[in-house]
């Protein structure tokens, strides 16, 4: 095994060439990933009446957010925090300049148009794109290094990929307006459906994925102590991810508890899948 | 459980015994679930098939270059969703009507409410204005 970050092989083996092949993938994993929130009408407008702190606080979260997904894929043990850490903002670069492109390309940011809309706009997009271009790396790239390969993935570390991977689908589907209309054409009974829906998927995939070995479980494990230790909590981490993603686009504004928690369940749907899917597609 | 070699085993289904961590947090992951399922079956078994419970309050008005601005509040205290809520400012003197404005809300979610602002050209003060929610639609 000679691999390490997503733009660089190990010490001996970093080449320009090598190099540019990591750009291409991180580039065409932002494209990937962040092309249906780039053509979304509601991630447009988010640019310029998403509340500033808001925005300014997804910008700051990402941050560790990227080291540690950064960390994660390229795991080996001599790839230190610091190596994470410049590949993570490699990848922000990346997110930022492909969102402008794209932007651009698509005629949304002009001369005429005031700084904070199009910095505003660029922002808004840039943490889905810089997900991407890191993710690009894990599905693109070739097969060995990717995150189920290592075998003593901690709990933490299993739970921060759940939260990964929610976040993959949550943020492709949180600004549209369609999450706070489906929860509210559905009754508490729909609600309730699907929370336990969300959650026996979760639970098959949790199986299906141990199948690869993904979770630790020895095969005489109850199944109930999967669904304690490992469905549960990430169906919790969807909710919150899908709560974050609701109130950072301002989608619980004046709104009470109860249509908060039925849009949360909604977005949650899509987060548990990610979630629990987080080992084969990530 | 069976234990096999601690962690050293390549083959990724590795034994252990869940650390203590693991169950604390699984437990208060469940108790979370649980009083979630339990809050929307309450609310199912209570409030099903209620109706929007629209009232309009004004809140401020103020004068700007050509108009006045009148702010408000559009409440929803049903137990049901409204969309599409046009909510109509109309400013009489006697029989004549002087000015009417019109804005819509795409939804005002149940218990809750949303704010808005109507332009009118002529001052409300000196005229009577009557401002109120004139429907909605289902969602």
């Amino acid at each position: 095994m000679e691999t390490a970050g997503p733009w660089e092989s190990d010490e001996r083996a970093v080449t320009p060439a090598r190099f540019l092949v990591g750009l291409g993938r991180g580039f065409a994993g932002a494209l990937l990933f962040a092309l249906p929130m780039q053509m979304t009408m509601e991630m447009w407008a988010l640019g310029f009446t998403m509340d500033r702190w808001r925005l300014a606080l997804l910008l700051v979260l990402a941050i560790p957010l990227l080291i540690g997904i950064s960390h994660r894929i390229g795991f080996e043990e001599t790839f230190s925090l610091r190596e994470s850490a410049r590949d993570a903002m490699i990848a922000y670069g990346i997110g930022i300049v492909t969102s402008a492109v794209i932007l651009l390309l698509f005629k949304l940011l002009m001369s005429d148009m005031p700084l904070q809309e199009i910095t505003g706009k660029i922002a808004v997009q840039a943490v889905p794109a810089s997900i991407g271009a890191l993710l690009g790396r894990s599905e693109l790239g070739s097969g060995d290094d990717d995150a189920d390969d290592d075998p003593q993935a901690g709990y933490g570390s299993e739970l921060f990929m759940m939260a990964v991977g929610a976040l993959f689908l949550n943020l492709n589907m949180a600004p549209t307006e369609e999450m706070i209309l489906i929860s509210y054409k559905m009754t508490p009974w729909h609600a309730l459906a699907t929370i336990l829906l969300s959650i026996a998927i979760m639970h098959a995939f949790v199986y299906a994925v141990s199948f690869k070995g993904g979770h630790e479980l020895a095969d005489d494990t109850p199944r109930w102590h999967a669904l304690i230790r490992f469905t549960l909590p990430g169906y919790v981490i969807a909710l919150l991810i899908s709560l974050y993603a609701l109130w950072s686009f301002g989608r619980l504004d004046g709104g009470s508890f109860t249509p908060a928690m039925m849009a949360m369940i909604v977005l949650a749907f899509p987060g548990a899948i990610g979630a629990a899917a987080a080992r084969l597609i990530l | 459980m069976a234990q096999e070699g601690d962690g050293t085993s390549r083959s990724r289904t590795v034994s252990r015994d869940a650390h203590w961590v693991e169950w604390v947090t699984g437990l208060l992951c469940t108790v979370l679930v649980v009083s979630m399922i339990g809050w929307i079956g309450y609310e199912g078994a209570t409030v099903s098939g209620g109706k929007p419970d629209l009232t309009v309050r004004i809140t401020g008005q103020r004068e700007v270059a050509g108009g006045h601005q009148v702010s408000f509040v559009v409440e929803n205290r049903g137990t049901r969703t409204a969309a599409g809520v046009p909510v109509t400012g109309t400013l009489t003197d006697g029989d004549t009507t002087i000015e009417i404005r019109e804005v819509t809300f795409d939804y005002v979610p149940d218990k809750s409410s949303a704010t808005g602002t109507l332009l009118f050209k002529e001052n409300p003060s000196a005229h009577t204005l009557d401002i109120r929610a004139s429907g909605y639609t289902d969602p």
